[in-house]
């Protein structure tokens, strides 16, 4: 390969920014983009200035207390730039990490293959403005179970647009820990993480977004499967006024799977919306989406689901369920659980549910004692368990437990 | 099962014949004489010629619609007629034995012979070929509950006030395209007025035909049925063959007043197009209605025919306590499209509503359940369920399922259940060991699949439906 | 009646039949015993002429080769599969699905279609003689039956088809001991001198009150030792090892 890195960054880049110049952000018109507040992000993004790099400095010592401590790797990007001094110089063996400013030959071979246009003006916008890409190499057949903890600071009141883009070789395993958090609040982070998955290999991924609540986050996490390849994602918001994140599997070869989970536990007031797409394009793919979420007062949660199931596959699974608890009146929970099937050999179904806390399970509990509020805490608590006690590592499982109280974990 | 799959997509039309009747036709095109030239052929009073001139000029400023999920090469709306009307041979009849016998007749190969529809169901029919209402029986025993039931044309006629209080109250003119031309251009259609208190005696039903070649059909329909009121209403709808697309758009409103019940069954079996998707009816209709307090709306569909179908009959829960139904059937076969299903819009406290929806996709045909739920800040206490199932037969066609659910209050209940697949191997082989040759075992899973649904039809109208299904899927099933 | 000469099956290029012969003449009725995965349902399932096996050797009924036929022209010849997992079809009245069946095999025959009321009378006396409740009729087939519903469900179509050949997989499976006693005398009830059965069993019990009068051991596709209605006893004391030649895994 003759292809200097730069080149290729690039050519990606301008690609993407030509895109952009003739396409634009989403306007909110977009099915895709109908139930985020595209207006008031736009309105962000235009009034925030571009991150400098390393705005503020970062120490240790807040990335422990914002995003924990999830593993013996822990790479830290801050305002959308690799800082080597807060990350893990270390790596276990089969794990491979570079930044845009230090390519080796053997990323560039993975690189060289041209992306193509961008989903839509966010992710083009990302492509074209991320400063310090970061990646992530898993050998074949490395089995990495301890966690990599990547860790997203934003630093205030500026944009910034981290990208991460995973390369898992043929039989490998990674365990992924992302987190998105803030230093200061008014921040906007527009994010995108991109696996690669080969054939047999694995991913597991937990993606955190914990950022401050005057925050705005657009976050896209696209999987791109090959044959017999698995993930496993979840999806963990709490921080923002307003989150969007988009998540796109991409089944593309016989075999594949995923099973998406996300928990969405906005703040009072926030917007979120959540957006899911599977897209089974090969024979003996299977899909399982599982949403959980909470809504506090005047929040707005919207979930989508969506899964296609290409012409001329078989045998596919397809399940989605999408569950919402509204905790006060000024709450509002939509959901769109899609479904669009172009095969008949086909098993797919969804159920989504929505309603308050069960007025009997409160009064039980009240029977016995428990204060109403507690009691509620309890009950949401219950609600978000069954999705909370799958978390691993059990450092985040008792992270995320927090957010719904005590008792999260009781 | 891949011979089935052929035969399927190659099952012909039972009702393709085409009357030789006369017809009266308007000047191709679409303009404001066009729409002037039918209010005066009916005899319109200003205000309902100036009502459709407004929707005219709103309608020009309008775009087709193309969020549906449906492909078909735009329509020249200028290379229509708007009006086509059957010319009475000699004076019109008086009584059901003078009506023309080629009319008479084509009821016959419907299977809808008026005489017998009279005789035999005590069912009372408006039927509507091309628009023009031509008979209309049992008018005596509904005038004498009070009831009134004729056709579009004549209640503005007779009934000037009630057409002018309700016309466009649940479906404004300026509601979406479709429902603008409709309301600019309808030709006939059907009224129906039941008065307070009053539980209709029979049954009402209506069957719409298309007849003339290019000719789109408006039909307006517009159902009253005041505080305590009851009326169960039935559609039934065929179209001759054609190689060109007809068009048709129209609009059902419904006003439910406080305590009113209001049943609306339609079975639609337009043309479908040949198995190459030359020709059928565009079917593109604005179905509403409007529940006032504890008022009740149910709207049960059995969709096989049209080469396209666009239609979302749905329910204003305006009312505390009201109740919206919605129970759907859609059977897409050959090359057939199809985007279905309902809005439930919950404003009224505890206000409730059910939706079930089972599709059918054969051949290479595709199908869309395209369905909003929204629950109001103000619907305290709401509840919605939905049901919504596809049925896959053969590997070229498609299923999707769309649905929307807004909930903007804490207190509602909200559940949405949907599943997607084949006919199952096993079930067939289970009818199979039982004696059961493939098409009658397809029909009968095929049957069960929907009995929800069917259950909720007239009787007359159940044992229609499931010949039907049987007659759609021929060759699916054999 | 019903003879078989090594008869090969495999799905999916796994071959589970290995060269099977069985005689079963008229008016006997015979056991079919066997570890788990041995090929029994395969077997009944073959018979039956469910899709997706690939199939080798020959199987007659009364001198009618059943594996040219469909499945339905099978079951209209009088062969009946009472299913090891009976199926669910939601929304198919059961009554009405029964009477389709019935006059399926009837019309086979040339006889005249039942009337729906002809029927309803005779489906009531058949269903006091198995002791079942009436609304069974009424509901979808199988639909939220409880395992020994269905089962009887099935004895209640065997018992009104009348069927020449039966063949019962692991209808005793999950049954309560006065369903087990149902189950036997709706076998009973059937033992005619022009009607055979095969009952595939995994408990001496239903072979005690409905004696066989021969008992087959099926075991890697092939039938490995037949006998008298003794076998069972012998199959209880030593299992399936001791009585063939089974090496034990
Ligand atoms: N569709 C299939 N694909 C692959 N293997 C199959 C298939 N169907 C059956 N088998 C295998 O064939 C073997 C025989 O199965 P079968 O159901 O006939 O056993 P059985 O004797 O009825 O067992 P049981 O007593 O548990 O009912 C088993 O190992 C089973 O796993
Ligand atoms: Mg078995």
């Amino acid at each position: 390969m003759t292809v200097a890195a730069d080149d290729v960054m690039t050519e990606e880049a301008v690609h993407a920014r030509t895109w952009l110049c003739e396409h634009g952000l989403p306007t909110g018109r977009e099915e895709d983009w109908r139930y985020t507040p595209v207006t008031e992000v736009r309105r962000h993004l235009d009034a925030l200035p571009e991150a400098p790099p390393r705005q503020r400095e970062v120490t240790r010592d807040d990335i422990d207390r914002l995003a924990g401590q999830h593993g013996p790797v822990r790479i830290v990007h801050v305002d959308g730039v690799h800082v080597p001094a807060l990350s893990t110089d270390a790596l276990p063996t089969g794990l491979w990490f570079g930044t845009t400013h230090n390519l080796s030959a053997r990323v560039r071979l993975q690189l060289t293959t041209p992306a193509g246009d961008p989903p839509d003006g966010f992710e083009a916008l990302n492509r074209s403005a991320s400063q310090d890409v970061l990646y992530l190499l898993v050998a074949d057949d490395a089995d990495l179970r301890e966690p990599v903890h990547v860790v997203h600071v934003s630093t205030g009141a500026s944009v910034s647009h981290p990208r991460l883009v995973v390369d898992v070789g043929v039989g490998g395993r990674i365990h992924l820990v992302e987190s998105h958090v803030s230093l200061d609040g008014g921040g906007f982070t527009n994010a995108s993480t991109t696996v690669r998955l080969s054939a047999r290999s694995h991913a597991d991924v937990h993606r955190v977004q914990e950022q401050a609540t005057d925050a705005v986050h657009v976050g896209r996490l696209e999987l791109h499967h090959d044959a017999g390849a698995h993930a496993s994602v979840t999806a963990l918001s709490r921080g923002g006024a307003i989150s969007r994140l988009t998540t796109v599997a991409l089944l593309r070869e016989p075999e594949a799977s995923c099973t998406v989970t996300a928990l969405l536990a906005p703040g009072i007031g926030a917007r979120h919306d959540d957006a899911v797409t599977v897209d089974h394009l090969a024979s003996r793919c299977t899909s399982d989406l599982t949403v959980r979420s909470v809504v506090p007062e005047r929040a707005r949660v919207t979930s989508s689901g969506h899964a296609i199931v290409r012409p001329d596959t078989v045998a596919t699974v397809a399940h989605q369920r999408t569950d919402s608890l509204v905790l006060h009146p000024t709450g509002q929970a939509d959901s769109r659980p899609w479904l669009e099937i172009f095969a008949d050999d086909v098993r797919a179904n969804h159920g989504s549910a929505t309603g308050r806390l069960d007025d009997d399970a409160l009064f039980y509990l009240r029977s016995r004692g428990i204060p109403r509020a507690e009691a509620r805490d309890v009950l949401v608590g219950a609600f978000a368990r069954t999705l909370v006690e799958r978390i691993d590592p059990p450092s985040l499982r008792d992270q995320i437990a927090g957010w719904f109280g005590p008792e999260g974990t009781a | 099962m891949t011979d089935i799959v052929q035969e399927l997509v190659e099952r012909t039309y039972e009702f393709g014949f085409h009357s030789d009747i006369d017809t009266e036709l308007a000047p191709r095109g679409l303009n404001e004489d066009v729409v002037r030239l039918i209010s005066a052929k009916k005899d319109e009073p200003e205000w309902l010629l100036e009502w459709r001139l407004a929707a005219y000029r709103h309608w020009t400023t309008l775009e087709p619609p193309a969020w549906q999920n449906v492909h078909h090469p735009p329509i020249d709306f200028q290379d229509m007629h708007y009006w086509a009307a059957p010319k009475p041979k000699g004076p019109a009849p008086a009584s059901l034995d003078e009506v023309d016998p080629e009319i008479r007749a084509t009821f016959d190969k419907l299977g809808i012979s008026l005489a017998e529809q009279e005789r035999l169901s005590g069912v009372a029919v408006d039927a509507i070929i091309d628009s023009v209402s031509v008979a209309t029986t049992f008018k005596a025993t509904l005038a004498e509950a009070g009831v009134i039931f004729c056709s579009f044309s004549e209640a503005v006629r007779e009934h000037p006030e009630l057409v002018r209080r309700y016309l466009g109250s649940v479906v404004p003119p300026r509601d979406n395209f479709y429902a603008a031309l409709n309301s600019a251009v309808f030709s006939d259609g059907s009224f129906c007025f039941v008065p307070a208190g009053v539980r209709c005696p029979m049954e009402l039903s209506t069957y719409f035909r298309m007849n003339a070649a290019e000719t789109g059909q408006f039909e307006r329909t517009l159902i009253v049925a005041e505080e305590g009121a009851t009326v169960s209403y039935l559609e039934g709808c065929t179209a001759p063959m054609r190689d060109e697309n007809q068009l048709h758009a129209a609009v059902v409103e419904i006003v439910a007043l406080d305590d009113s019940d209001v049943k609306y069954s339609t079975v639609q079996n337009w043309y479908p197009g040949d198995e190459n998707g030359v020709g059928g009816i565009f079917n593109f209709v604005t179905k509403r209605g409007r529940c006032g307090h504890r008022a009740k709306i149910s709207w049960t569909q059995v969709e096989t025919g049209s080469a396209i179908t666009w239609k979302y009959p749905s329910v204003i829960l305006q009312g505390d306590d009201s109740v919206g139904e919605f129970y759907s059937v859609a059977v897409t076969t050959g090359r057939q499209q199809a985007d279905t299903g309902t809005k439930m819009i919950h404003i009224g406290k505890n206000s409730r509503s059910t939706i079930v929806s089972k599709g059918i996709s054969a051949g290479r045909a595709q199908q869309t359940y395209r369905g909003l739920v929204k629950v109001l800040r103000s619907a305290t206490g709401a509840r919605n369920h939905t049901q919504c199932d596809s049925l896959l037969i053969g590997s070229e066609c498609g299923a999707h399922t769309f649905p929307y659910i807004e909930v903007k209050n804490d207190s509602a209940q909200v559940e949405h259940e949907a599943s997607t697949s084949k006919i199952s191997d096993d079930q067939l082989f289970y009818c199979r060991q039982r004696g059961l040759g493939e098409e009658d075992a397809t029909s009968m899973i095929v049957n069960g699949f929907c009995r929800e649904v069917f259950d909720e039809l007239p009787m007359e109208y159940a044992v229609e439906a499931h010949a039907l299904m049987r007659l759609s899927l021929e060759g699916a099933v054999g | 009646m019903l003879r078989i000469r090594d008869l090969h099956a495999s799905i999916d290029g796994k071959e589970i039949l290995t060269g099977l012969d069985l005689d079963l003449p008229a008016g006997e009725v015979h056991a079919v015993m066997g570890p788990n995965g041995a090929g029994k349902s395969t077997l009944s399932n073959v018979l039956a002429g469910r899709d997706g096996y690939e199939v080798r050797g020959t199987a007659t009924l009364d001198g009618t080769d059943l594996l040219a036929l469909e499945a339905e022209d099978r079951a209209t010849a009088g062969l009946f599969l009472a299913f090891q997992y009976p199926m669910e079809l939601p929304g198919v009245g059961n009554a009405y699905f029964l009477r389709t069946s019935l006059n399926a095999i009837r019309r086979a025959h040339g006889l005249d279609e039942v009337s729906a009321t002809d029927f309803l009378s005779v489906a009531r006396e058949h269903l006091t003689a198995l002791d079942m409740d009436p609304a069974f009729l009424s509901r979808s087939v199988n639909e939220g039956f409880s395992g020994g519903e269905k089962k009887r469900n099935e004895i209640l179509q065997m018992s009104m088809l009348q069927p020449r050949l039966a063949i019962l997989d692991e209808t005793d499976s999950g049954l309560d001991i006065d369903a087990l006693r149902i189950v036997a005398r709706g076998i009973e009830r059937l033992r005619g001198p022009d009607r055979s059965m095969l009952v595939i069993t995994h408990y001496p019990r239903l072979l005690e009150l409905v004696r066989p009068d021969r008992i087959h051991v099926l075991d890697g596709g092939r039938i490995v030792r037949s006998g008298g209605p003794e076998l069972a006893n012998e199959l209880e004391a030593d299992g399936y090892v001791g009585v063939t030649d089974r090496i034990p895994a």
